[in-house]
């Protein structure tokens, strides 16, 4: 019986093994000493895609963020495709490592 | 002595024990320390109701205030669950003026006193936020503090309501008031009350708020000599300090709880007021032990001339936002929660620039922060408490300012009120609730349309519930926000504007795999038959912002600017739409339940283009029933659709990272991508 502690709403740390896992297919995602995102697979996409454009074609604001200053990156599990991270970036802006635990210390707030 | 002190606003921390108030609580019994700190509790909430009666501003009015009880030091103690942050930057001016006027000859501190203060350096936020705070005497000693803060629009800034985005520095940001004494011997000095209302364009608004402030502060003082005089005065010294003592050690234990933990988070302000302009917040959150260590080093230089900048201090103090809401709701709200934090800033960014910048909207940079913040304390807490791992609020301001002249024929300045109809956020077993309120100010009300009628020279055309996808999408959704319209009314022109940002680049953003909050614009329709419609009971009125854009038998051009819009004239019948936002999704939208979204549609909280475009719900267009076998096929399709698009994080990025942004979006930025990679320019003084 491996011990699983879930971090996020879609991924768990699997603590015997140290690797991040899908919570919804059971996927292996990774070294939970790395970032998560190494393990999953990730898409560009045009923020008018996401949001809805209500304005004339020529106008420079929308109500959907401007695809000149902002990309949607989506990151999704290879198992099953659930989507567990959205990052809204300038393109090009390097994408974050966002959630490195410490295993030990996971383990013991784990237990109590 | 006075003179600028870059000490005291370093100290919003609990100072250390004295000897007086080690003594005093010796002997403290710990079921007294609790009735006496429910009897104090319930009194913040009186003095804040006094506010909301006696004030004047639609800040005062409506909930952008806080009341609060502090140490003879200065440190808060007891507060109104009102504005967090204000509650713990009103430490500053108090402990300047413990520090500055105490033993000085020709000022000093005594019974009866009353100090006011507004200079954002100590402790407001920008310079509508003013503050006033009374000294407490039982037998000659100073036991305690009481002081209120209101955000009281107009305060003789270069253009009129408060919240200028033309500053280009402090000296064009209105009256910088540092801890003055305004009475003594429970008499208000009329000379000073005088020197301030001569700095600004509505000094009724002013001097009504300073005396409500007056009032609560005074009542407060009142209630606490009550129990001076019943436990004796050890009591109230010794209690006072053992509550931030029991807050510090209950935040300590919850803090050491967590999981160890490094959670990075970025964030991007998209405005520098009058221009648009990317500027970055870089947070990296280190949980070690029973600390909390943020890191804001590699964020924008400051923003040289334009007022996107805010203090050191006032971000700190915006921590208590998320502290106290959600890691900590059930502990004291005082300075006690403020001693599991540590930080490191780097001298000349935006998030801690020099004294004498322009910080006017530091409440949109505070709000950059709060989103870093929220986000990142939610990932690390989501293993431990999983249900205050919540989605961001409506993160922006999208707030309109107007002044001028009023329908009658008196000076007017100030906010209006309806930030305080923003969405809150997804939630892991639930939507966001909609027209939630403030995430900053949780006793806030979004104001009664009549009421602002009657003193601000416009007409709203409607104030609907919901603006369609004003929410982020998600598994949770958030909360819608409120649609609303402003139109110049019963005056021949009136100067109409609003602050806030995310026009460009989202202000809110959503939680594991939610969307962002939709980036709403202000839109201006200029020169319309408005009056006329309405008059003629035509079916034509428009009642929300679509119908109001796409109105065909509405007059007049429309406009989308950024919601950071300088205020212009406006001639009566233009009408100004800024809507509040909605809070941010929870989760992925595919795990959405088709009914829940046909509900929405039903509402107007979602349109049919989100429930097909990005739920992929299959429904009918008429009846808004879902399809759930089409349904379950067109989301297995996109699934597919993801896989055979999505690419390694290494093959991505090897091309994602030869790309950036056009350099006049990033000419504000600092070093691209990461501003601690360069030197800083030198402060300028302009
Ligand atoms: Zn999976």
């Amino acid at each position: 019986m491996t011990e699983r502690v879930r971090v996020t709403e879609t991924l768990d740390i699997d603590l015997d093994a140290g690797r991040w896992t899908c919570n919804r297919c059971g996927h292996d995602v990774g070294d939970a000493e790395q970032s998560y995102k190494e393990g999953l697979l990730v898409a560009e996409r045009d923020p008018e895609e996401v949001h809805p454009r209500r304005a004339p074609e020529d106008s420079a604001y929308s109500f959907a963020p401007d695809p000149e200053w902002c990309r949607v990156l989506e990151f999704y599990c290879p198992g099953c495709a659930v989507l567990v991270e959205v990052e809204y970036l300038p393109p090009g802006h390097p994408i974050t490592r966002d959630l490195v635990f410490d295993l030990t210390s996971l383990r013991a707030a784990a237990a109590r | 002595m006075s003179g600028r002190d870059l000490e005291v606003i370093t100290r919003l921390k609990p100072e250390a024990w004295t000897e007086r108030e080690q003594q005093a609580a010796v002997d403290l019994d710990r079921l007294e320390l609790s009735i006496f700190s429910h009897k104090l509790e319930t009194t913040t909430v009186e003095c804040q109701e006094l506010l909301a009666r006696l004030g004047a501003s639609t800040g005062a009015r409506w909930g952008d205030s806080g009341f609060a009880f502090y140490t003879a030091q200065g440190d808060i103690s007891v507060c109104s669950t009102g504005i967090y942050f204000h509650a713990f930057l009103q430490q500053i001016p108090i402990k300047y003026t413990v520090k500055h006027w105490t033993n000085d000859l020709t000022v000093g501190v005594e019974e009866g006193d009353a100090f006011f203060s507004n200079d954002p350096l100590y402790g407001g936020v920008h310079a509508p936020d003013m503050t006033l705070f009374v000294p407490v005497f039982v037998d000659g000693e100073l036991i305690a503090w009481t002081g209120a803060v209101i955000h009281t629009g107009e305060c003789g800034a270069n253009v009129p309501g408060g919240v200028t985005l033309q500053a280009r520095s402090r000296y064009e940001e209105g009256l910088h008031i540092p801890p003055v004494k305004v009475a003594s011997k429970y008499r208000m000095r009329e000379d000073v009350l005088n020197l301030l209302a001569n700095g600004v364009r509505d000094p009724r608004l002013l001097l009504l708020d300073i005396k409500a402030r007056l009032a609560a502060c005074r009542r407060g003082e009142e209630r606490l000599k009550e129990v001076a005089a019943e436990r004796g005065a050890d009591f109230v010294v010794g209690a006072l300090r053992t509550l931030i003592q029991d807050a510090t050690d209950a935040a300590r234990d919850r803090i050491a709880a967590l999981p160890d933990a490094t959670v990075r988070q970025v964030a991007f302000m998209d405005t520098v007021g009058t221009e648009d302009a990317l500027i970055k917040l870089d947070l990296v959150l280190t949980k070690k032990g029973d600390t909390l260590h943020c890191d804001l080093s590699n964020s924008s230089p400051e923003v040289v001339g334009h007022p996107a900048n805010s203090f050191a201090h006032t971000i700190i103090g915006k921590s208590a936002n998320f502290l106290c809401s959600y890691l900590f709701p059930d502990l004291p709200i005082n300075s006690g929660l403020s001693d599991v934090t540590e930080w490191t800033f780097r001298q000349g960014t935006f998030v801690s620039p020099s004294p004498d910048a322009p910080i006017s909207l530091a409440p949109n940079v505070m709000a950059t922060f709060n989103l870093a913040f929220s986000m990142a304390c939610a990932k690390l807490i989501y293993s431990q408490i999983p249900e205050r791992a919540v989605a961001p609020w409506f993160n922006g301001f999208n707030m309109p300012v107007y002044g001028g002249l009023n329908q009658w024929g008196e000076p007017v300045g100030d906010i209006f009120s309806e930030i305080n109809g923003g969405g809150s956020g997804g939630r892991p077993t639930s939507d966001g609730v909609n027209v939630a309120g403030s995430y900053f100010a949780t006793l806030s009300d979004s104001g009664e349309v009549e009421i602002i009628e009657n003193g601000a020279p416009v007409l709203y055309p409607f104030r609907s519930q919901f603006l369609a996808d004003s929410c982020g999408h998600g598994r949770h959704r958030g909360g819608a926000g409120m649609d609303t319209a402003y139109m110049v009314h019963g005056v021949p022109w009136v100067l109409l504007g609003a602050f806030g940002f995310g026009s460009k680049h989202p202000v809110s953003l959503g939680l594991f795999g939610g969307y962002a909050s939709a980036s709403i614009p202000a839109v201006r329709r200029s020169n319309t038959n408005l009056l006329e419609l309405m008059a003629s009971g035509s079916a034509s009125v428009p009642t929300n912002a679509e119908e109001l854009i796409r109105g065909e038998d509405v007059t007049g051009t429309v406009s989308f600017q950024s919601v950071s819009a300088p205020m212009q004239p406006s001639a009566t019948g233009d009408v100004l739409m800024v809507a509040t936002g909605g809070g941010t999704g929870y989760g992925d939208v595919l795990e959405r339940e088709p009914a829940s979204i046909m509900e929405d549609v039903r509402w107007g909280i979602t349109s049919q283009w989100a429930a097909r475009e990005l739920y992929h719900v299959v429904f009918d267009p008429e009846t808004l029933e879902a399809d759930e076998a089409g349904t379950r096929a067109a989301r297995d399709a996109v699934r597919r659709r993801r896989l055979e698009r999505g690419r390694s994080l290494a093959e991505f990025e090897a091309e994602w990272n030869e790309r950036r942004p056009d350099p006049w979006v990033t000419r504000y930025f600092g070093a691209w991508p990461n501003p601690a990679e360069a030197e800083l320019p030198a402060p300028a003084m302009l």
